[in-house]
């Protein structure tokens, strides 16, 4: 009975590499090729000039290999859906204010991380009208929440750098002072045709509030 | 069967992607740079947006497919290496766009903010995927069966789904130099000119039938490697075997 399981499942193989094409559309992978290839390696181990023996493996007894069960390792699952949820839970809670980018002008001295004793990032909105060049050095006020910050810098932001605009500056604050040796804009989310936007600005003249 | 057809991985579907493709990314490089308005502060900066925000959200949709096919392989009945190719090929073709992302982004980056690159936290999470899914790549380049190979890296794709809503939500949760989202925000309101947005949405249409024509022919081209070997290990043995019966 089991010589007779063999053929057929040999004769299954044949079947399955004479239509490739079936495979290749529906996917269906020969299983027998495991069988065939445990032939192989019986095959392989026999020595020269004994007849090799290629039936497939059995076990001690005598009796065909059992078909090997599918189980779902659901132990491992739950521990790493478990690692998973509480790393999101440390990112999100825990590691917040590290990673934070920036502090908000009205927040310098007040948030934890936001030291006025040490090198941070300040995020406000250039004030309308503040903006100064003088030798080299660009001077403006940064305003966020009726909080306001004065903020000088070697050199030219250059880029999209303007009045009304928020902006990220990388420094230490001296006095009442903030020198900043770094400025990044930080564009809103808003996209706005640069025509459409002229007619607007001639009626409003005023900075609109920051986004995020 | 003719010779044509066992060379081709061509079919009438992937044909429709193409030419939708070749329609869609059309209208984005005409549209995009000749007919939609520049920004009133990016000024024609703001261009780069039509190939990074496609590409970032075809890269997720890319890495999605990856995950469920890769859920399906494992929880499937079949567990058929059908599924596992499909992950494997869209994963492949996510982090080309994802890289896409990532160099657009920074040459953009450099244009507003004034710098290619910063530890902000969307840019820190989305190297982070993006670096996850070339692990998963290294995971699928071990060895082994192809069912092994597949059972391995299903494992590493389920789990590396779950960093997509950390990549998309990280300037919400946390403060970023990224700006939010513009489309897909959480307040509805899309704020973006009528046709930015037009030119944004046909973007995305030709990515995601760039995207569904590559996985289409990557994950033929697979089936056929796997065939190959196969029918290679079946020559083999039927030679061992006929050398076997001779002595």
């Amino acid at each position: 009975m089991n010589a007779l399981r063999k053929e057929v499942n040999h004769e299954r193989c044949r079947l399955h590499f004479a239509r490739v094409r079936r495979y290749v559309r529906f996917n269906h992978w020969p299983r027998c090729i495991y069988v065939d290839a445990r032939t192989k390696i019986v095959a392989s181990g026999a020595r020269q000039g004994q007849a090799l023996d290629l039936t497939p493996r059995t076990s001690a007894d005598n009796a065909p290999l059992a078909p090997r069960k599918r189980k779902t390792k659901w132990g491992y699952v739950a521990v790493l859906v478990l690692i998973v949820v509480g790393g999101g839970v440390i990112v999100s809670r825990f590691l917040t204010s590290a990673i934070d980018y920036y502090c908000n002008v009205d927040e310098i001295g007040v948030r934890e991380g936001c030291e006025a004793d040490r090198r941070i990032r300040v995020q406000g909105t250039v004030e309308e009208g503040s903006l100064a060049a003088d030798s080299g050095t660009t001077n403006f006020i940064m305003i966020y929440n009726n909080k306001e910050l004065a903020v000088t810098y070697a050199g030219d932001p250059g880029g999209i750098f303007q009045e009304c605009i928020p902006v990220v500056v990388h420094g230490r604050l001296t006095g009442k002072v903030f020198e900043a040796n770094r400025i990044e804009v930080k564009h809103s989310n808003e996209y706005v045709a640069d025509n459409a936007q002229r007619i607007d600005d001639a009626e409003s003249q005023a900075c609109s509030p920051i986004a995020g | 069967m003719n010779s044509t057809a066992v060379r081709s991985v061509g079919t009438p579907s992937t044909r429709l992607f193409g030419l939708l493709a070749i329609v869609c990314m059309t209208w984005v490089v005409v549209g995009g740079l000749f007919f939609t308005p520049a920004d009133l502060n990016q000024g024609e900066s703001v261009r780069i947006m039509y190939v990074h925000v496609p590409t970032a959200w075809v890269a997720y949709l890319a890495f999605i497919v990856t995950g469920v096919a890769s859920a399906m392989f494992m929880f499937g009945k079949r567990h058929s290496l059908g599924f596992d190719r499909v992950a494997g090929a869209s994963a492949e073709v996510g982090l080309m766009f994802m890289a896409i992302t990532l160099i657009s982004g920074s040459l953009w980056g450099r244009l507003t903010w004034g710098t290619f690159w910063e530890w902000d936290p969307r840019l820190t999470t989305t190297a982070f995927l993006f670096v996850t899914y070339l692990g998963y790549m290294a995971v699928r380049g071990l060895g082994g069966s192809p069912q092994q190979r597949a059972r391995r890296s299903a494992v590493v794709a389920m789990l590396a789904v779950l960093e997509i809503p950390l990549v998309h939500f990280s300037v919400v949760m946390w403060r970023s130099l990224h700006q939010r989202a513009s489309v897909l925000s959480t307040d509805g309101d899309i704020k973006m000119d009528g046709l930015m947005l037009t030119t944004l949405f046909v973007g995305v249409i030709g990515f995601t039938c760039t995207f569904a024509w590559l996985v289409s022919h990557r994950q033929r081209v697979m089936a056929m490697r796997d065939i190959l070997l196969a029918t290679q290990l079946d020559s083999a043995l039927n030679e061992r075997i006929a050398e076997g019966s001779q002595s």
